[in-house]
């Protein structure tokens, strides 16, 4: 089987990776932006598919299949984000004859619609949270939503996903504009404007269950994983198993969770992602019809390897994995280190990087998309790595994520390595005590830049030993030089001498 | 040889001498033994007298030294004091009241028209970057002056976006 990867980045790596554990030949697809982008390194093939904008490139389910077939790939792995959950792209491939690494097309549009998964989900008798069934037709639909149920509300896009294209809103004079910007996005991130609303559950968790089926009807539950710190809807921290998580919940958990997936005769990886409240009562939130970003924390704790598992259900193979035979071991912790300054309210903080040096050691996975010497574009989602640690309990991952965050080290662009430093050191996280509103109240703590306590003079002597070096430093005349700056130089060497 | 040190608004005189085995380096009156050494091209192993050992990577712009020691990073001016005519204060002076992009993106959509009263908070713009939309706001009350940007565009950091004149 030939996989052409139809994403970018540490996902499209990490993908490669297991087509070459299994012996797999592998097609990397790129944009302009992208040419020298570290996945394109890795495959053994590589196809253009367009312009920078990922709307001209990585979302082009034409171009992307026309590489497919130039390259004579017979699948294609989507990665997430981009056309992970696009029902109309997992069509084409198979109106191609190409097969998509994922489920069918079918459940991907059952679960891919918020509003109709709600429906789905609460005839199945899943627990969801209150809210709108359908999508609104107009803004005062939204109006009269947020004045029945009482503020505050989450606005969602209907097709969204992934923390992108929705909003809380707290008061009713920023209802418009928060239903404008989500529409806005909807339509731009996921080419369909469609939004609904639902109650804002206060003070939850975010739980979220791995499952993984067959194409012959069997299902498992792979465990769950904490996704609580979010910052602007994004996860931040995942981990596994959650700290708040014991096996009787476990196992309640994971029913519901193959209940929802049969109910959409789901098969591949996919998440059902729950919220929590401190009671512990869950309610469905959405199924991501995909592989997720925090894969690898199971991955760690689970000894399963979610990408090769998803391959081989694409071949039409059976599952190995039986759920009594699935133990958890030991606990993992991901960090997602970010192009982003946590100094500067998290701005985008895409450029050069100057100098990378990355964490290993025992019990230190980094899934990473970037090198030194690479330019991080403007154009994508600034993910660099994915910094993940195992350890044998919760506090020595934690120890173990703050020992590989001082080793890994970025020049040239901020990252958020400093974000998690503070946090892996905060004791309400050590606790595991936090909700999704953490970070925000926690923000001023965790983005302070910290004292140099005692290296300053440490720091100066040695930029004053740099520059007294460079002072003494001739530079030699290049033949690209003028003759006049030479003529300068031989001048200035002279008084040297 | 002799320079001034610039941090943190202080100005410290220092001097460095190479020696066989690492250089001795005077900061404001206390002299210091210190080896450097190249580890590649932008980290450098600083040992201390006490044997402490830093890794740190090294930044030059100009006279400003980036000094980051992993969880945090100083910056240092060292100048050569024979050479400094009246350096400071010649940054580029911002004009009050223009807002510039605080990183590259698209201009989705502008609200702003010129000579427009504005109040602040007001939404002028939309800037997308790296999938999100943000929203420009008019950080004081004022007039719109003149709007830089339109829809479509894409913009670098640090290009001007809009001026205001606040209102007096």
């Amino acid at each position: 089987m030939k996989v052409l990867i139809a994403n970018r980045g540490e996902i499209a790596v990490r993908v490669i990776r297991a087509c070459r554990e299994l012996g797999y030949p592998t097609v990397a697809v790129y944009s302009e932006a992208d040419r020298a982008a570290l996945h394109v390194l890795y495959a053994d093939q590589a196809m253009p598919i367009g312009p920078a904008p990922s709307r001209e490139s990585y979302l082009r389910i034409d171009r992307i299949v026309d590489a497919a077939k130039k390259a004579g790939a017979d699948a294609i792995h989507p990665g997430y984000g981009f056309l992970a959950e696009n029902a109309a792209f997992a069509r084409a491939c198979r109106d191609a004859g190409i097969t998509f690494v994922g489920p069918s097309p079918e459940s991907i549009e059952a679960m891919g619609s918020k509003t109709e998964s709600r429906q789905r989900m609460k005839a199945a008798g899943v627990p969801v949270v209150p809210g709108l069934t359908e999508p609104v037709k107009s803004f005062d639909e939204i109006a009269a939503f947020a004045r029945s149920a009482g503020l505050p509300i989450m606005i969602k896009a209907s097709a969204g996903g992934g923390g992108k294209g929705l909003r809380f809103v707290e008061r009713e004079q920023d209802l418009r504009s928060a239903f404008e910007r989500v529409t806005s996005e909807a339509q731009s991130f996921f080419g369909d404007g469609a939004v609904y609303a639902e109650k804002f559950v206060p003070t939850p968790r975010h739980i979220e269950v791995q499952v993984l089926g067959d194409q012959h009807g069997n299902l498992v539950y792979v465990g769950e994983r904490e996704c609580t710190l979010q910052r602007r809807h994004q996860k931040v921290v995942e981990e596994c198993p959650s700290p708040v998580v014991g096996a009787e919940l476990r196992q309640k958990l994971g029913a519901m969770a193959v209940q929802a997936a049969k109910a959409v005769n789901y098969f591949s990886t996919g998440t059902i992602e729950c919220l929590m409240g401190p009671d512990q009562q869950f309610y469905f939130l959405e199924m991501n019809t995909r592989l997720q970003v925090e894969h690898p924390v199971t991955e760690m704790v689970w000894s399963v390897d979610l990408v090769k598992e998803q391959l081989r259900v694409a071949r039409g193979e059976k599952l190995t994995l039986r759920q009594e035979d699935l133990e958890p071991s030991g606990h993992a912790i991901e960090c997602r280190i970010y192009a982003e300054d946590p100094a500067r309210n998290f701005a985008p903080s895409p450029g050069l990087v100057r100098y990378l040096n990355l964490p290993e050691g025992p019990g230190v996975r980094n899934d990473n998309g970037v090198y030194s010497g690479y330019t991080v574009p403007v154009f994508y989602d600034p993910m660099l790595s994915k910094l993940i640690c195992h350890a044998a309990s919760r506090s020595e991952a934690i120890t173990r994520m703050r020992r590989a965050l001082l080793e890994y080290r970025v020049e040239g662009i901020s990252t958020t390595i400093p974000f998690f430093s503070a946090l892996m050191s905060h004791p309400d996280f050590a606790a595991a005590k936090f909700d999704t509103g953490f970070i925000d109240r926690h923000l001023r703590e965790l983005t302070q830049e910290r004292g140099a306590n005692g290296h300053v003079d440490a720091a100066i002597a040695a930029a004053a030993i740099l520059a007294f070096e460079e002072s003494q430093q001739v530079r030699l005349p290049q033949s690209s030089d003028s003759t006049w700056k030479n003529a300068g130089r031989l001048d200035a060497l002279k008084d040297r001498l | 040889m002799k320079f001034i040190a610039r941090h943190a608004g202080e100005e410290i005189p220092v001097e460095v001498e190479r020696l066989a085995d690492g250089y001795r380096v005077r900061i404001g009156d206390r002299w210091m033994h210190v080896d450097l050494v190249d580890a590649g091209r932008f980290l450098r192993s600083v040992r201390l007298e006490d044997g402490t050992q830093l890794a740190l990577i090294h930044h030059r712009t100009g006279t400003t030294h980036e000094i980051s020691l992993g969880d945090t990073t100083i910056h240092v001016d060292i100048v050569d004091p024979l050479s400094i005519k009246g350096r400071r204060g010649t940054e580029d002076m911002v004009a009050v009241g223009t807002l510039k992009a605080l990183m590259p993106g698209r201009i989705v959509r502008v609200m702003a028209t010129k000579g427009e009263s504005v109040r602040k908070g007001a939404g002028l713009l939309v800037l997308e970057a790296m999938k999100m939309e943000n929203e420009i706001q008019a950080p004081v009350d004022g007039v719109v002056d003149e709007v830089f940007v339109q829809a479509g565009q894409t913009v670098d950091n640090g290009a001007d976006l809009v001026r205001i004149a606040p209102s007096t």
